[in-house]
């Protein structure tokens, strides 16, 4: 009886996905919004598009954030003001399911960030030494390279959910610029170097990294034939 | 030999604590500059204020430094007690170190002409002793060593000088060259 039923699944499961995969369009593209980063240590809020055909999809989107947004009013990286704008691209192999599709992908990203700093200090990798500051603005630039899977799923023809992770190694260059009331101590090295604390280390990094995404998707054009 | 429950209980609860939970403190401590310059009556034993007058034969100024601790190490797990039993984080790192305190007087003193370095004819201590500014500052903490400041200095002038007003300067010299200045204490010899 179990098998029955379960060989009825997967045939059902087959004419299911057959159809979605023989009505879907070749291509169609979609505009994605991803929110999940107003989470982060900067948050932001990310807005792109996502061209999709059989198989495969290419996306890109930019990425913008400003303290305004912070819901994090004790947040260990920023006191004051700070902006945020980054761009992603990738390319992901999509697998469809009943209800959505599941993908992997690689993705390539870049990011900027600068953020007014307070009574801190920060440690030059390279001159192994430390400046205490009063003031200074802190500026990172990201390169990132990820692979990450995950599901969209849809709703209805023109609306999409996707969630996605994934990991890869990210080269991170910290500097500081209009540094207030400066005051250096040579050969002092960080006791370690702690990722809660990244923007103290001035130099280049290279970190590995985890990234997860919630996009909402609208599709400009019916995905599926009418 | 058997345990009981209850010494089970409090051998690992006095394992626990005696393993330690991670703790919060900071990496560093610098001197970072002179906070204050007291003068002190030795003899009466109280402060003076500036301008201050005295004629006493015994008088110290005494320097209180600035110091500055950075690099928060914030090791605690959210929601746990770690942040409560963190009771002793560990003693901040020295990153820099006195290598010269240098005295100048605006009137000739103990045969120093005036604006002259004079610490060469006085005596520097921590309340208790008195050394010269070679050992003292052999004495002193130095630069990697674990502390978290030191007590304010004292400089010593042990015999009263000719009556007049005499205001001071301070000078204190770390490794990497920063010169902290003091304020300027005023004192009147009678």
């Amino acid at each position: 009886m179990k098998a029955n039923l379960f060989i009825l699944l997967l045939i059902s499961l087959a004419i299911h996905g057959n159809a979605q995969i023989f009505h879907t369009k070749p291509k169609y593209i979609q505009l994605k919004v991803d929110l999940l980063d107003i989470l982060d240590s900067y948050p932001r809020i990310g807005i792109g598009y996502e061209i999709k055909y059989s198989k495969i999809s290419l996306w890109q989107s930019i990425h913008y954030g400003w303290d305004g947004i912070s819901f994090d009013q004790n947040s260990r990286y920023f006191e004051n003001e700070f902006t945020y704008w980054g761009i992603k691209t990738g390319l992901k192999r999509n697998i469809f399911d009943l209800d959505g599709e599941f993908f992997i992908g690689v993705q390539l990203a870049f990011d900027h960030t600068k953020a007014a700093m307070s009574d801190d200090v920060y440690y030059d990798l390279n001159g192994k030494s430390a400046l205490l500051y009063d003031k200074a603005d802190y500026l990172r630039d990201r390169v990132g390279l990820m692979v990450e899977n995950g599901y969209e799923y849809f709703i209805g023809n023109r609306f999409s959910v996707e969630i996605g992770y994934g990991f890869g190694v990210r080269r991170i260059q910290n500097y500081y610029k209009n540094i207030e009331n400066p005051f250096s101590l040579k050969d002092v090295e960080p006791v370690e170097i702690r990722n809660k604390t990244l923007y103290k280390y001035v130099g280049t990094l290279w970190r590995p990294a985890a990234i997860a995404s919630i996009k909402f998707g609208y599709s400009f054009s019916s995905r599926i034939h009418e | 030999m058997r345990l009981k429950p209850r010494a089970t209980f409090l051998f690992f609860l006095t394992l626990l604590f005696a393993i330690g939970i991670p703790s919060c403190g900071e990496d560093y401590v610098v001197f970072r500059d002179i906070k204050n310059v007291y003068i002190l009556d030795r003899e009466a034993g109280l402060y003076l204020g500036t301008p201050a007058s005295t004629s006493s034969d015994s008088i110290a100024l005494q320097i209180e430094i600035e110091f500055a601790q950075f690099s928060y190490n914030h090791n605690s797990i959210p929601g746990m007690m770690s942040e409560a039993w963190a009771t002793s984080p560990s003693t901040p790192m020295l990153a820099n170190e006195i290598t010269d305190i240098r005295i100048f007087c605006d009137h000739a003193i103990y045969g120093i002409p005036p604006g002259e370095n004079m610490a060469a004819v006085l005596n520097f201590g921590l309340d208790y002793y008195q050394a010269t500014l070679h050992d003292f500052l052999q004495m002193l903490p130095r630069k990697g060593e674990y502390t978290y400041g030191i007590p304010p200095m004292e400089v010593y002038f042990n015999s009263k000088p000719d009556p007049g007003t005499y205001t001071f300067k301070v000078e204190i010299e770390d490794n990497n060259r920063h010169v902290f200045i003091s304020s300027f204490p005023a004192l009147e010899w009678l």
